[in-house]
């Protein structure tokens, strides 16, 4: 009885296909894990999309009913202070 | 042309009172009216309290009551707080318990509408200038004011005297109120508490108690300035003449050879302290109570600049 030929793959030794492997799917994960990094980095949290990490670490925003205390805008020019007197008593 | 202040004007304390104030700065600001006229409602009820010429003041009241421990309103456990401070601040000198002298000499009731007697004449006829100094009973010690309980506890007969802090008190008050505005203004009677958010600089201005002398300018954005004199409070008394300015350790108006002090503090309550004491002090250590600054006007009507006002006119000079 005589061997059936081999294909080029079944020459390959069995530990070193199983090391190639092994080196692949390390590959694999350190560009997934990569990936995750830099998405971080840029201030995206991936397992909720496009929603931004600041905001998520923010408290909750007020309400639509209870709005936040305007900031100061003056309607108009700030008068100029009047003269005053500082009479003895 | 930009706008004015919004301004309220009334009499109370014996005296005019003046409120100012630019445009809301902040948002918990009130429309500006509003808070001027909120303003002298605060202040009307605080005289009602304060006043010693009113019989059913709270003042007076506690004054009258034989108990060691009374019970007081906030506003009146602070001002009794205040007037303590100020004689512990000023070592005696500003003391609120000098009542029974201020009525001997003459001060037992408003003087308001009542035009003084002539201060040359009144200098003329005063006795040989001197300093005043401390009353060596240290009355004032012996008062103590719980603001948390809202108990003032003395020695029954022990009268507490408001003229010596209240319209500086009055005006610090109220400034907590106005601190929200471009700028604001409380005047009680000339004693003056300023600010705003926004740090403009407004003109003072302060009288000379001599006719046709020039009233001296000064530039403050915020703080405190009050000025404390004789000339405005000024009678006949006796063969002499008599003012509301009491020597603590002779219990007799005092003739220092000041007529005159205004003074700058971060408080209009520490200016009016410190505008008393100085007066009281004397030409020669009245310098030293002026810790920001000041004007001292003497007898003979000249006058001196103390501190930063002294630098900044010597600066554009």
């Amino acid at each position: 009885m005589t061997d059936a030929p081999r294909t080029p793959i079944a020459r390959i030794p069995r530990r070193r296909a199983l090391a190639w492997v092994f080196v692949l799917s390390l590959g694999v994960a350190v560009a997934i894990a990569g990936g995750l990094a830099v998405q971080m980095a840029l201030g995206r949290d991936p397992a909720l999309g496009p929603k931004s990490v600041a905001a998520v670490a923010q408290p909750a925003q007020a309400s639509p009913e209870v709005p936040a205390a305007p900031e100061a805008v003056p309607a108009s020019p700030a008068p100029v202070p009047s003269p005053v007197q500082s009479t003895p008593s | 042309m930009r706008p004015r202040e919004s301004e309220r004007s009334f009499d109370l304390f014996g005296s005019r009172v003046r409120l100012l104030a630019g445009v809301p700065a902040t948002g918990d600001a009130l429309e500006p009216n509003l808070a001027l006229a909120l303003g002298e409602g605060a202040l009307r009820v605080l005289h009602r309290r304060l006043s010693r010429f009113e019989p059913g003041s709270e003042l007076s009241r506690l004054n009258a009551d034989p108990r060691e421990t009374v019970p007081v309103s906030a506003s009146l456990a602070g001002f009794a707080a205040a007037a303590i401070e100020s004689a512990r601040r000023s070592g005696g000198l500003v003391d609120p318990t000098i009542l029974d002298d201020l009525e001997s000499a003459g001060y037992a009731f408003s003087r308001v509408g009542r035009a003084p007697a002539d201060l040359t004449a009144a200098l003329a006829a005063a006795p040989p200038r001197a300093p005043a100094a401390a009353d060596e009973r240290r009355r004032w010690a012996g008062i103590h004011v719980d603001v948390a309980a809202g108990t003032v506890r003395r020695p029954p007969g022990v009268r507490i005297d408001g003229g010596g802090v209240a319209k500086g008190y009055a005006a610090d008050l109220l400034a907590r109120r106005l601190s929200g505005f471009s700028s604001f203004c409380v005047d009680c009677g000339g004693d003056l508490r300023l600010g705003g958010a926004d740090g403009l600089p407004r003109e003072v201005t302060v009288p000379s108690p001599f006719a046709g002398a020039e009233p001296i300018r000064l530039t403050a954005s915020r703080g405190g300035i009050a000025t404390s004199g004789i000339a405005r409070g000024i009678w006949r008394h006796g063969d002499g003449f008599a003012h509301h300015l009491i020597d603590p350790s002779r219990g007799t108006p005092a003739w220092t050879g000041l007529v005159q002090v205004t003074a700058i503090a971060p408080t209009a309550t520490e200016a009016e302290i410190r505008a008393k004491a100085a007066l009281l002090s004397g030409p020669e250590r009245a310098r030293g109570m002026l810790a920001d600054g000041g004007v001292l006007i003497n007898d003979d009507g000249d006058f001196e600049l103390v501190g930063a006002i002294a630098r900044s006119e010597a600066a554009a000079a």
